[in-house]
């Protein structure tokens, strides 16, 4: 499904790269220049704003009031001065995010997609990835239909990583909130059970990554190549 | 208008009902003198004739010499019995009789006046009459009548000389009716000045005096004040002229001092104010002059590399163009962080910027700050990843300087790097949730021990600092490190476990 975004820019360079850079990501785009245009707009409409502070003639921030006047729909402001006075303001009228210019057309995606990124479904607590189904109130691990034994901590472990795939996770935090306080154990023993995790996981051992320097992952989208092992 | 004529006015606006109400009293009193006085010259001259004509034996007298009885002088010449009082009180007196048609057998007596008959009707035994004050005969021309009446009667009277003073008096007119009801002297009259100028002129200078000793006290007591005063004022002239480095002079404890004292004050908050208006001046005169030189090398650098991409592209180098390619975005990203930076600064080294305490979103901050680096960090190889923990954690400040002074080190991690290396971003919530904990990690080639140590001694110079250095410790470093220590955060350099440089921002959170 095709996200339906508007921008609000008045600079005609800047606005197309951004229009170019949107469409290649597979974004559909409603580009205006004017800030009395961007009045008239039904924000209903759109998944997700883009609106630029500096319009000739008009306040953006006048824009965004009235957006949230009538609409919850995730605004991005773009600004090019860095001031602290300016972000609080924003945010306190109601804005999700603030870029400031200069920045790189990656940067601006990582934050679109943030903002548009849909939590993860979980129905009664059961994680399916690919072959592996992860019940995390019946605590158990199924991957193939077959009961897979972990320990405690190992389940603890997955589980965690699992309900927030995508994202790393810290070493500090796996070993504060997973592993048993009483027993002395800190990064090297949680190391030791993570190889453990992926060895009884088998094939599916590969969707935990190691994140240099933080911590692990649990990545969906190596559900793939484990699939294809 | 100055202060001794506002003086002198007020104290003539307060004199004058003063002088009034004085000239009042003592009008009055002046008045009810003058009625004494008068009343007691008719009632001595009452007496004197009643004593003269009911008791004495007068009217005989007047019987026998009616033609030539009485006269000026006549009332009160020696040898006649006129009390001393009222000689002294009336001068240049008469007195002459009539029958009770007020008919005088004495050719020489004046006609009886009219008034006076009219009262003398009404009470049937004395009645008088005071005239308005006018000169009396000189003396010379009295003692001239006197003399030649006394002449005529063959008689030789010395000059009388009178106590008699100068000016205006009034004229007393008094009858009385005797018992000799059918005689020549059935009515006595008597005429005289009253021997006292009732000019109004007691004491009158009373009420002038009292105001104008006050008047002139007052402005005499005003004369150091003023005085004081306008010196003051000069001092605060000249302070104010040597921009307010100079204080001024307090002597003593009444209000004046303190007023130099308020001045004081005044002058040095003035002079504070200056000196941070100065410095703001200065630093933002330093600011424009920086950015100036920073951002024309880069961009120039940047040029350069645009047109040799389009050259290499142009003739096929593929390989070389990904190269410059990946230098010229460096060269971007290093001119967007030098802007960052320079605004940064001008903050860092403002005299008044206070450092802001709203609650800021340190899992948003992480996020933003590696995806502001990851483009560089793909064009040349080095991966750059970030754990945050699964819930807020929000510290207060401000969250541009924190989100920069990450970025910084981040910057440098990525830079400092070569293709393979890692930087990791790392939020952790400790100590029961009341602390965090952020950490840039990287594996490149760190920091040496020496600069290290060099760290805490060497403060922040703006230009040596400026230009990059990849050998020493940069700017974005100090930046970081400023930063910290204005948020009260700690920040510590570490050698990190993967033999690179670990960097650690520590502080507490704010409550939820």
């Amino acid at each position: 499904m095709t996200s339906k975004i508007l921008l609000v820019e008045d600079d005609p360079e800047l606005g197309k790269q951004i229009l170019d850079s949107l469409h290649a990501e597979g974004f559909e785009l409603l580009w205006l220049r004017d800030g009395n245009a961007a009045m008239q707009i039904d924000p209903a409409v759109f998944e997700l704003i883009i609106l630029d502070l500096m319009l000739p003639g008009t306040y953006g921030l006048d824009i965004l009031k009235q957006i949230r006047d009538t609409s919850d729909v995730p605004v991005l402001i773009l600004s090019a001065r860095n001031e602290t006075a300016d972000k609080v303001r924003a945010l306190e009228l109601g804005a999700d995010d603030f870029v400031t210019k200069p920045f790189w057309p990656e940067e601006l995606l990582a934050r679109l997609h943030a903002r548009l990124r849909r939590p993860a479904l979980q129905r009664n607590g059961r994680i399916e990835l690919g072959e592996l189904v992860i019940d995390t109130s019946g605590r158990q691990v199924t991957l193939s239909n077959s009961k897979v034994e972990l320990t405690r901590v190992e389940f603890d472990l997955l589980a965690s990583l699992a309900k927030r795939a995508g994202a790393a996770v810290s070493r500090t935090w796996l070993v504060d909130h997973v592993l048993d306080p009483d027993r002395e154990g800190g990064v090297r023993t949680l190391d030791v059970h993570m190889s453990r995790l992926r060895k009884k996981l088998g094939a599916y051992g590969k969707i935990v990554s190691t994140v240099w320097g933080v911590g692990y992952r649990l990545e969906p989208e190596k559900v793939t190549q484990a699939k294809e092992a | 208008m100055n202060l001794r004529p506002k003086l002198a006015l007020t104290i003539i606006a307060i004199a004058i009902p003063l002088v009034i109400a004085v000239e009042f009293m003592r009008s009055s009193w002046y008045e009810r003198s003058k009625r004494e006085r008068r009343a007691q010259t008719v009632e001595a001259l009452s007496e004197l004739l009643t004593t003269r004509f009911e008791e004495g034996n007068e009217i005989t007298r007047v019987d026998r010499e009616s033609w030539r009885w009485g006269g000026i002088g006549a009332l009160t010449r020696r040898g006649t019995r006129g009390g001393r009082r009222v000689r002294n009180q009336l001068v240049a007196s008469a007195i002459w009789a009539y029958d009770i048609g007020f008919g005088s057998d004495n050719t020489q007596a004046p006609p009886f006046p009219a008034d006076l008959r009219q009262a003398l009707k009404k009470t049937k035994s004395t009645a008088h009459v005071w005239r308005a004050p006018s000169e009396p005969m000189s003396e010379r021309e009295f003692n001239d009548r006197v003399w030649r009446g006394m002449y005529r009667r063959g008689l030789n009277p010395p000059p009388r000389r009178g106590p008699v003073t100068p000016g205006p008096k009034p004229r007393l007119e008094f009858a009385m009716m005797t018992s000799d009801d059918d005689g020549p002297a059935a009515v006595i009259y008597v005429t005289g000045w009253l021997n006292e100028q009732e000019r109004d002129t007691t004491w009158w200078w009373l009420s002038y005096a009292l105001s104008g000793a006050f008047l002139i006290v007052a402005l005499l007591a005003a004369g150091p004040i003023v005085h004081r005063i306008r010196q003051l004022t000069d001092e605060v002239g000249g302070s104010a002229h040597e921009d307010y480095t100079l204080a001024v002079q307090q002597k003593g404890s009444d209000e004046i001092a303190r007023l130099a004292g308020a001045f004081n004050k005044a002058g040095t908050n003035i002079r504070q104010q200056m000196d941070r208006v100065a410095a703001s001046e200065a630093a933002l005169r330093r600011f424009v002059a920086n950015t100036t030189h920073d951002v024309m090398i880069p961009l120039t650098v940047l040029q350069g590399h645009l047109t040799n991409l389009r050259t290499k592209l142009r003739v096929g180098e593929d390989d070389e163009a990904r190269g410059v390619l990946s230098a010229a975005s460096m060269e971007a990203h290093y001119l967007g962080s030098i802007l960052s930076n320079l605004s940064a600064v001008s903050k860092l080294e403002g005299a008044d910027y206070e450092i802001r305490n709203d609650p800021v979103d340190l899992v948003g901050l992480v996020e933003r700050v590696v995806q502001r680096h990851k483009t560089i960090a793909n064009t040349r190889s080095i991966s750059i990843d970030y754990g945050v923990p699964p819930h807020d954690a929000h510290a207060l400040g401000d969250v541009t300087l924190l989100e920069q002074a990450v970025s910084n080190i981040t910057h440098n991690a990525v830079r400092y790097n070569e293709a393979g290396g890692n930087v990791g971003l790392i939020l952790d919530v400790v100590d029961d949730a009341k602390r965090f904990r952020l950490r840039v990690i990287d594996d490149g080639p760190g920091i040496s021990e020496e600069e290290l140590a060099k760290l805490p001694e060497r403060r922040f110079r703006g230009d040596e600092a400026r230009t990059r250095n990849p050998d020493g410790l940069g700017l974005g470093l100090h930046i970081a490190r400023d930063v910290a220590d204005k948020h009260g955060f700690e920040f510590t350099l570490r050698h990190s476990e993967y033999d690179g440089l670990e960097v650690e921002f520590a502080g507490p959170l704010a409550r939820a």
